[in-house]
């Protein structure tokens, strides 16, 4: 039957001959597209966002629900120019990015050595793996009332939370990466007479590099989704409190707004710094043949 | 090459017991294990597996700590790691991180060299084991016969008093392995050191050794030592047709499958 239909094209059904001219245009336009580099996958990407934005707008003009709570695209739009425009957007994206940079930069700087030390040392393991089993296990978001008893409402408190997000993941993976190190390795530079200092700069760390970046990566991403968390509650800056703030005035445009900031300020920050280093190194490092 | 004095090996009365982690048993790897290496002597290790040879190897490095008797190197007793005792690895142990030059400097970086010499020294360790034009390539970028070319280079250029061998040409195949024996006898020839060979081949015992030490099913101790009596320059071609070979071959087979070698008992 279907070989028979194949030899006379006026018998396909018209769906099917649709669906068809479609992908036929889809296909031009994406080899139109290619022509800058980069510009076809951007789109692929951008319009499905596209089509839930248009969703979005047709559900607004439905009116469900009043404006004042559930803003249309448009509404939002002029809400982000305006805060663009008085500088609230900047400032708040700016604390958030500084806090999420610091709590990174210490937790960072502790995870590492430390990680070092249990993953070589099985004495050092053997000591900190419980309470370090025990309190990873504590979300971030839990430290929020000692944080603001000890250190106050502000910085200081947002970076402790975003600290101990990004602490636990880079400490573990460094661990990991450390302890995946084959065996002769480490024994190669000992017969070559290396000291302990000279293991950890041209054996451990180099060989644990692409586990410590896939583990600064995982980090900031829980360091991202603590500050957004901590902020609502610990501070008076940063899109965290934003967004939160706005609730109280009915100010669901802003809300939306300030997620659309968190998403793409993520995103940026994910494609351009983190996921880049992550490739590089373990391409670099030869974990992963090209 | 060789500054440092080539060192002679006295090993007497060696015991190594460990605990399997597993059953929580005490396993003796090693018990009344003799063993004399003279100066520039190129001794090779056989035994049934098991026998406590890699181990023993690890032992002379430093890697490994003994729990009974003497291991003295030069005079001085072992104990721990060090630049005097080279070491080659079954699985090359290259740093994947470092090119082939970058590799065999590492040692001479360690040392403190100045840049310039190293990489002069390295590249002409390079050029010895036939790796000229690939001094900046990454391991991964090699063959397997070409990286363990590259770590053979590493533990010459950092003058070891002793090179020590674990199964170096195990895990290549049989033409580059051949290619590899017959470097590592130009090597040799041309300028000798004290190298502790572990093998499980008799044929490559056969052909790299002055001395074969047989070691005894675990307990491992060294239960003969067969000296070597075949000609030098040792070239596989010659060495082939040469009659003692075959000879040497079934007497140290004979040994290791079936006489003093196999556990009390089974034999």
């Amino acid at each position: 039957m279907d070989a028979v239909r194949a030899e006379h094209l006026h018998d396909v059904p018209t769906g099917t001959r649709l669906v068809h001219a479609v992908q036929r245009v889809a296909y031009r336009v994406w080899i139109a597209l290619d022509v800058v580099p980069g510009l076809a996958a951007f789109v692929a990407f951008v319009f499905p966002l596209a089509v839930i934005v248009a969703v979005w707008g047709a559900l607004a003009a439905v009116s469900l629900y009043p404006d004042y709570l559930f803003p249309s695209p448009g509404q939002v739009a002029v809400k982000g120019w305006e805060l663009l425009a008085n500088g609230d957007i900047v400032r708040h994206s700016g604390a958030s990015m500084f806090r999420l940079g610091l709590g990174f930069v210490v937790g960072l700087v502790l995870a590492l050595p430390l990680g070092i030390l249990i993953g070589v040392n099985r004495t050092a393991s053997a000591f900190f793996m419980p309470p370090i089993t025990f309190f990873q296990a504590i979300p971030g978001l839990a430290w929020v009332p000692l944080a603001i008893l000890w250190l106050g409402i502000g910085h200081k408190a947002v970076t402790f939370i975003i600290f101990n997000s990004v602490f636990f993941p880079i400490l573990f993976n460094t661990i990991l990466g450390i302890r995946s190190i084959p065996d002769n390795m480490v024994n190669a530079a000992l017969t070559l007479g290396a000291s302990p200092w000279v293991l950890v700069k041209h054996v451990y760390l180099p060989g644990a590099l692409p586990s410590i970046v896939a583990g600064m990566r995982l980090g900031a991403g829980y360091g991202w989704r603590a500050l957004i968390g901590g902020e609502m509650i610990a501070t008076s800056t940063g899109l965290g409190f934003m967004i939160f703030d706005a609730r109280q005035f009915l100010g669901t445009d802003v809300v939306i707004l300030g997620m659309i900031v968190i998403g793409i300020l993520w995103l940026v920050t994910d494609v351009l710094i983190l996921r880049p280093l992550e490739r590089r190194t373990v391409l670099r490092w030869g974990t992963v043949r090209e | 090459m060789s500054d440092a004095a080539p060192a002679g090996v006295v090993v007497g009365d060696l015991e190594k017991v460990y605990v399997d982690p597993r059953t929580a048993e005490e396993v003796v790897a090693i018990r009344g294990l003799d063993l004399t290496i003279e100066p520039n002597e190129f001794v090779s290790i056989i035994g049934p597996s098991g026998c406590g040879k890699t181990t023993f190897l690890h032992m002379l490095a430093g890697l490994r700590k003994a729990t009974g008797g003497r291991m003295l190197v030069h005079g001085k007793p072992i104990t721990r790691p060090g630049a005097d005792r080279g070491m080659v690895f079954q699985d090359y142990a290259l740093l994947p991180w470092k090119t082939a030059r970058e590799n065999v400097e590492f040692g001479l970086k360690i040392k403190g060299l100045p840049a310039a010499e190293r990489t002069a020294t390295a590249d002409r360790y390079l050029r010895q084991v036939g790796l000229d034009g690939f001094q900046n390539k990454y391991p991964r970028e090699l063959s397997g016969g070409m990286q363990q070319r590259v770590a053979l280079a590493r533990a010459l250029a950092n003058t070891p008093e002793i090179l020590l061998m674990d199964e170096p040409f195990a895990s290549v195949d049989a033409l580059t392995r051949i290619s590899l024996q017959e470097l590592l006898m130009q090597l040799w020839e041309s300028e000798p050191r004290t190298i502790v060979f572990v093998t499980h081949s008799v044929e490559e015992a056969v052909f790299l050794s002055s001395k074969v030490a047989v070691f005894s099913a675990r307990p491992g101790r060294c239960a003969r030592i067969v000296p070597i009596d075949l000609p030098r320059p040792r070239r596989w071609a010659a060495l082939q047709a040469h009659p003692r070979t075959a000879e040497l071959r079934q007497e140290l087979l004979a040994l290791v499958q079936g006489g003093i070698a196999a556990p009390v008992g089974v034999a």
